[in-house]
């Protein structure tokens, strides 16, 4: 299965009318969050934050190298491309999101 | 130019399982038992049903479920899949087929038998691809609470206080009701010690996970009268999907749910109700989570934005309140098998305005409103029914 890429507008219903945009080098904010215990998770609970792009757009992501207790809304994050999943000898790697290194 | 459901279909005839773990039971169990309990209300039988439509996102796959738990013989039948709106969908396109004279008698069936599923909880189902983050259906609820109480102001102990109280109603109202699943009583003290699931929800901020199925039979407004004397007619169906925006731009708040205020508006003006705090008498709305619940209060516009919590400290909602939410226990007690949970709720209506509910009836209502949320809140599919005598 794969994902494919937005293809409508959610606003003007453009079809196919994106530009290339990364967001890996931006900087984001946690929206809001969770720290989920219900998740599997290597290392509970899973933090899940929605982060806002500096310069628009947002997703859900999971935090990693951060303290739960430390987490808040407003927290300023990096993303960073990690391990995700580990199947039948595959690693899955996506991006995740971690507090700013000073 | 859209037309009006108002007043052109009536409910005859209603069953509901008991809800619960119920291991000793299989699907078929399920839908034979609300479908025998809905023929006997209406005095109908299975030779007078000419057309069903089943609800399920687990448990069936295709209509043959239902038609083969009731030996229809070669009957019109259709399966609905719509996420946790799959039962009041389902009664939805029952509900069409009547008004465009189509059919005369329409059954109306939703069942689950999550607890096959082999989880607590529900199976992921939005997660097949690993590129994006695993949260939970607490957690992405729970997401939502956060924000409530950052944007309002309100510190995690206020917070939890308030949706604390929430449990607390819902279970005092399912302890009196025999068929639901959970029905011990809480209080606010024990809601707000209890295992935190994702935070800031703990164990009693979330809903049962409920085998079950219910059932509905539907008829002209001309003819529901040759059946009973109290019919309950429908006086809107709405139901909004979404552009699934709120996940990827800025714009939303996480603090509302658009398409349930949609769905909503809608149903107010296809019923002619422009006072919806004042003019519904009773409401079953989607608490999957004790945090929807509060959202939802605001998006049907019972409460103002921001203001719920003086609503529920209040006890607006309560069964003895000015506008009693959850009087069966809602999904938190009753227990929520999706595909069955629409149609549980119009249930409850049923019963309420027929004077058939026993120690949790409230008095002489007028109009209720059952309301569903499907999938998460930022990309939700929400649905409204109202009902009336």
């Amino acid at each position: 299965m794969t994902t494919s890429p937005i293809r409508v507008c959610a606003v003007c219903q453009a079809v196919d009318d994106f530009e290339e945009y990364s967001f890996a080098h931006r900087k984001g904010t946690v929206f809001s969050y969770t720290q989920d215990m219900l998740a599997v998770a290597l290392d509970p609970p899973t933090s899940v934050a929605m982060i806002d792009f500096e310069g628009g757009g947002r997703s859900l992501f999971d935090l990693t190298d951060r303290d739960p207790d430390q987490v808040q809304v407003g927290m300023e994050v990096e993303m960073t491309f990690r391990k995700v999943f580990f199947d039948r000898g595959l690693n899955n790697y996506f991006w995740k999101a971690r507090p700013i290194r000073c | 130019m859209a037309g009006s459901i108002k007043d052109r279909v009536a409910i005859i005839g209603m069953g509901c399982t008991k809800f619960g773990e119920l291991w000793d039971k299989g699907p078929t169990d399920l839908v034979v038992d609300a479908v025998e309990e809905a023929y006997a209300d209406a005095g109908v039988e299975a030779k007078d049903i000419e057309a069903l439509w089943g609800g399920s996102i687990f448990t069936a796959h295709g209509g043959r479920l239902f038609t083969e738990s009731l030996r229809m013989q070669y009957l019109t039948a259709s399966h609905v899949v719509n996420a946790c709106d799959s039962g009041q969908d389902d009664m939805r396109n029952a509900a069409y087929s009547v008004a465009a004279g189509i059919y005369d008698i329409v059954l109306a069936i939703g069942v689950e038998k999550i607890k096959d599923e082999g989880m607590s909880g529900l199976p992921g189902m939005d997660n097949r691809t690993h590129t994006h983050a695993v949260a939970t259906m607490p957690g992405v609820f729970a997401i939502m609470a956060t924000k409530y109480f950052h944007r309002y102001g309100l510190t995690p102990e206020e917070g939890k206080t308030m949706l604390a109280k929430i449990s607390v109603k819902s279970h005092a109202n399912g302890s009196m009701n025999p068929k639901a699943h959970l029905r011990n009583v809480l209080t606010v003290e024990k809601v707000l010690n209890a295992p935190i699931i994702a935070w800031p929800l703990g164990l009693f901020d979330c809903c049962g996970v409920s085998d079950g199925g219910a059932a509905a039979i539907l008829t002209s407004a001309e003819r529901a009268k040759e059946f009973r004397k109290d019919p309950v007619f429908i006086k809107a169906l709405q139901i909004c999907g979404t552009p699934s925006s709120g996940r990827i731009t800025t714009e939303y708040d996480y603090t509302h749910v658009e398409e349930s205020y949609r769905a909503g508006a809608a149903a107010y003006k296809e019923a002619g109700v422009t006072d919806p705090r004042n003019e519904i008498s009773m409401a079953e709305v989607h608490d999957c989570f004790s945090i929807t619940e509060a959202v939802t209060m605001e998006d049907l516009q019972f409460s103002p934005r921001g203001k719920v919590k003086d609503d529920i400290d209040a006890g607006t909602f309560e069964l003895n309140g000015t506008l009693p939410v959850q009087p069966d226990g809602g999904l938190k007690c009753f227990g929520h098998p999706i595909g069955a949970s629409g149609i549980r709720m119009v249930y409850e209506l049923y019963l309420q305005l027929q004077g058939r509910a026993d120690k949790r009836q409230i008095k002489d209502p007028k109009l209720g409103l059952a309301h569903n949320l499907g999938h998460e809140p930022y990309a939700p599919l929400c649905s409204v029914c109202i009902v009336g005598l």
